[in-house]
């Protein structure tokens, strides 16, 4: 057992391994950095070193399947004390599916053997020139030809390399054939578990790069042991003391959130036609999926085990076994094709997995292609003699299918929906549901408003972990409560949700989830005092909260040099000129005069100039005078 | 006056119906609605429902909309309802 006072520089008391892994595909090298302590201090961790380091080290004009992109994976200081739900981590890059910073979390088992072999960051550059994976074990790399794994699958991949390497408690993060074919909307899997969106898959794939496996057994200590175990404690209480938490949310996962946006009126259906009408929980909810259930699964270090593994029951899918449909899957492939069998979104939601395929983007390119066959702008002649009409699930698996192998259709598909709409036209653009290329995720926007904001401007595109509005969907009033349908006030309120989520969730590498349903009122104060514990450096509340701000506006300056204006801060035309047709948002729209009041809210409230660049004012006071400078601020 | 009540989740099981329509007199406020569900349904859904004062939950236990708006936005639980109206009650749980 390596101890980390022997490993780690001074300066580092604990929670960081205080070093970085850079390594060079092309020249098959690498090496060891140290964390520089103003980048500990100034970005904590995860999210923030992802988004620093790509900015810093990519050019906005790289082409994200170039050499020049570099893949960027982080944990954060929590990872690996023993607070619980840390096992996290952050994978960055610039987006394929978007062109602008691609950032992803995931959790599972990875992240924890990540920090245990011994670093906060690991950054790859450059291509290898054969498909290769990456054997990290205690300090040592060593590149391993891939020949066996690539084309598998990423469940087979794991368990070959397990296999090759001859211990069964390796960690593997890997791509399947879908980053392989690089498709802008694959994904990286480590167990079952994604960084789902924004294509970094196809990152992976374009650097032949199928896997990274490793193995490590650093302690990761804690400077302030007494004070560590006095707040591990009230977090742990916390989570005890939800009504939530326990009691429901880990028995259903997120599934139980699909009554509750149903109950809202805002659980999109058949392409956000049918909102309010097609309401599907009784066959699809978490209530009908119990029938399905067959065990849960955790993440390493959680006593939640939120991970619902279901079975699918009915021909032609009996036997498919899942972890999930999560909320997002269920939307997607459910409400969002007019799907109403389970198990054929457990079919696609494993098929999506075993290809490396994200759900959300799959589900909504698949919404897209039925309304344009339901229209007749796509025939059966496109569709391979498919009926692809709402609700016809089996054409619904079989595209996934397709997509995943890049087969006929699936190869125009697979790059997402703003591609495949481009290429298709004849109107259908005009109900491509993305923001910046990233297909939308399981919200009615219309009937909140706040998160119609974070969509339009979150840095990574249409993304439901950025700006969560925690005030509209679950009902909390923190910061403040608001009415969901209000206009005014919600640019701010955007501001303050993606800052304080990227702080306290993305930054740390915790999971939102015992945040969101036990800590949320205390959540700043809570990781100032976990980190002041855990690293010895000096946090408070607000300078927590000030870490989260800064990653946005630095995400915000590289999709600026990746050339990202204020026009591409938009919502797809159907929630701007259509109002939901039924249900308790009936009525509500987002005309673009609202959508303008609201960006222009935002924008002053982030103090940035009315076209949405970060101002130089605002980049010195958060310490990025040279972001500013690279922007060729005055 | 006739309310229409609706529930889900971990509520809509305890209360073991997701739907239904109560009469209450006019001018009655939301808080009125919360006491006669909970004298219905006893201690379990009553936990639920009772008014936390000045000592509130995190989360809260409770979520109610009226037509749509949340009461948070309204007049809490001092709302008043009309005839018609639709009340929407549940316990919010994080998703993706």
């Amino acid at each position: 057992m390596r101890s980390p006072s022997t490993e780690r520089g001074e300066m580092y008391q604990g929670g960081y391994t205080g070093k970085i892994l850079r390594i060079d595909l092309t020249e098959k090298t690498y090496k060891e950095e140290p964390l520089p302590e103003d980048v500990a201090k100034d970005f904590m961790g995860a999210a923030g070193f992802c988004i620093k380091y790509i900015f810093d080290e990519v050019p906005g004009d790289a082409d994200p399947l170039g050499p020049e992109n570099k893949l960027v994976y982080a944990v954060g200081p929590f990872t690996g004390t023993g607070v619980p739900c840390t096992s996290r981590m952050a994978i960055g890059a610039k987006s394929p599916g978007t062109g602008a910073m691609g950032l992803c979390m995931t959790g599972g088992y990875f992240p924890l053997e990540f920090k245990r072999a011994g670093y906060d960051a690991v950054i790859i550059e450059g291509k290898a020139e054969v498909p290769t994976y990456l054997w990290i074990k205690n300090g040592k790399v060593t590149f391993r030809s891939a020949e066996d794994q690539w084309g598998l699958m990423t469940s087979d991949c794991q368990q070959s390399i397990r296999d090759e390497l001859g211990d069964q408690n390796i960690r593997v993060s890997c791509i399947g054939p879908a980053g392989e074919k690089l498709s802008k909307i694959a994904c990286i899997i480590n167990e079952r578990r994604a960084a789902g969106r924004k294509g970094l898959g196809a990152v992976m794939g374009s650097k032949n790069l199928k896997a990274i496996a490793l193995r490590g057994d650093m302690e990761i200590g804690v400077a302030d042991p007494e004070n560590f175990e006095i707040f591990k404690k009230r977090f742990r209480k916390r989570m005890k003391d939800s009504p939530a938490l326990y009691p429901h949310f880990a028995k259903v996962g997120t599934s139980g959130n699909f009554d509750n946006v149903s109950a809202l009126g805002i659980l999109p259906a058949k392409n956000f036609t049918a909102t309010g009408q097609f309401l599907p929980s009784a066959t699809i909810g978490p209530d009908a999926l119990k029938s399905r259930g067959v065990g849960r699964i955790a993440c390493a270090e959680c006593p939640v085990r939120c991970s619902q593994m279901r079975l699918a029951k009915e021909q032609p899918y009996a036997g498919i076994l899942a972890e999930g449909p999560e909320f997002e899957s269920l939307y997607a492939f459910g409400s969002m094709c007019g799907v109403d069998n389970p198990d054929a979104i457990i079919a696609a939601d494993r098929m999506c997995d075993e290809f490396g395929l994200d759900t959300i983007s799959a589900g909504v390119i698949v919404a897209w292609v039925m309304e344009a066959y339901e229209r007749g702008i796509l025939t059966k002649e496109d569709t391979h003699g498919m009926d692809l009409s709402f609700g016809q699930h089996e054409s619904m698996v079989r595209l996934v299918h397709m997509m995943g192998e890049r087969q006929g259709l699936g190869d125009l598909l697979a790059d997402g929906v703003k591609i495949a709409a481009e290429k298709i036209g004849k109107g259908s653009e005009k109900f491509a549901f993305h923001v910046k290329g990233l297909e939308f995720p399981g919200y009615d926007v219309r009937g909140a408003k706040a998160y119609a904001v974070a969509f339009a401007t979150s840095y990574t595109g249409a993304d439901h972990n950025k700006g969560y509005a925690i005030q509209e969907i679950f009902g909390v009033p923190v910061p403040y409560a608001v009415d969901r349908l209000a206009v005014v006030g919600k640019g701010k309120l955007t501001k303050w949700n993606q800052d304080w989520r990227t702080a306290i969730g993305d930054a740390p590498a915790i999971c939102i989830f015992p945040v969101d349903m036990a800590t949320g009122d205390i959540a700043l104060e809570n990781t100032a005092d976990l980190l002041r514990a855990i690293t010895g450096m000096e946090w408070t509340a607000d300078s927590v909260y000030e870490v989260g701000e800064r990653i946005n506006n630095v995400a915000r300056a590289f999709n600026t040099l990746a050339g990202f204006t204020r026009a591409d801060d938009d919502l797809p035309e159907r929630l701007k000129t259509e109002a939901i047709q039924e249900g308790p948002c009936k009525g509500q729209s987002i005309p673009q005069e609202d959508l303008d009041l609201m960006i222009d809210e935002f924008y002053e409230a982030r103090g940035w100039a009315p076209d949405g660049i970060p101002s130089r004012a605002k980049l010195e006071e958060l310490r990025l005078g040279y972001v500013a400078d690279r922007l060729g601020q005055a | 006056m006739n309310i229409t009540v609706r529930t889900v989740s971990a509520l809509k099981e305890l209360v073991g119906q997701g739907e239904w329509v109560t009469i209450l007199p006019e001018g009655s406020t939301v808080a009125d609605l919360l006491a006669s569900v909970a004298a219905l349904h006893g201690s379990k859904v009553s936990l639920y429902l009772s008014d936390p004062g000045d000592k509130p939950t995190y989360p809260p236990l409770l979520r109610v909309l009226v037509n749509g708006a949340d009461v948070g936005a309204l007049q809490g639980r001092d709302t008043t309802l009309k005839d018609g109206d639709d009340v929407l009650m549940f316990t919010p749980i994080a998703g993706g």
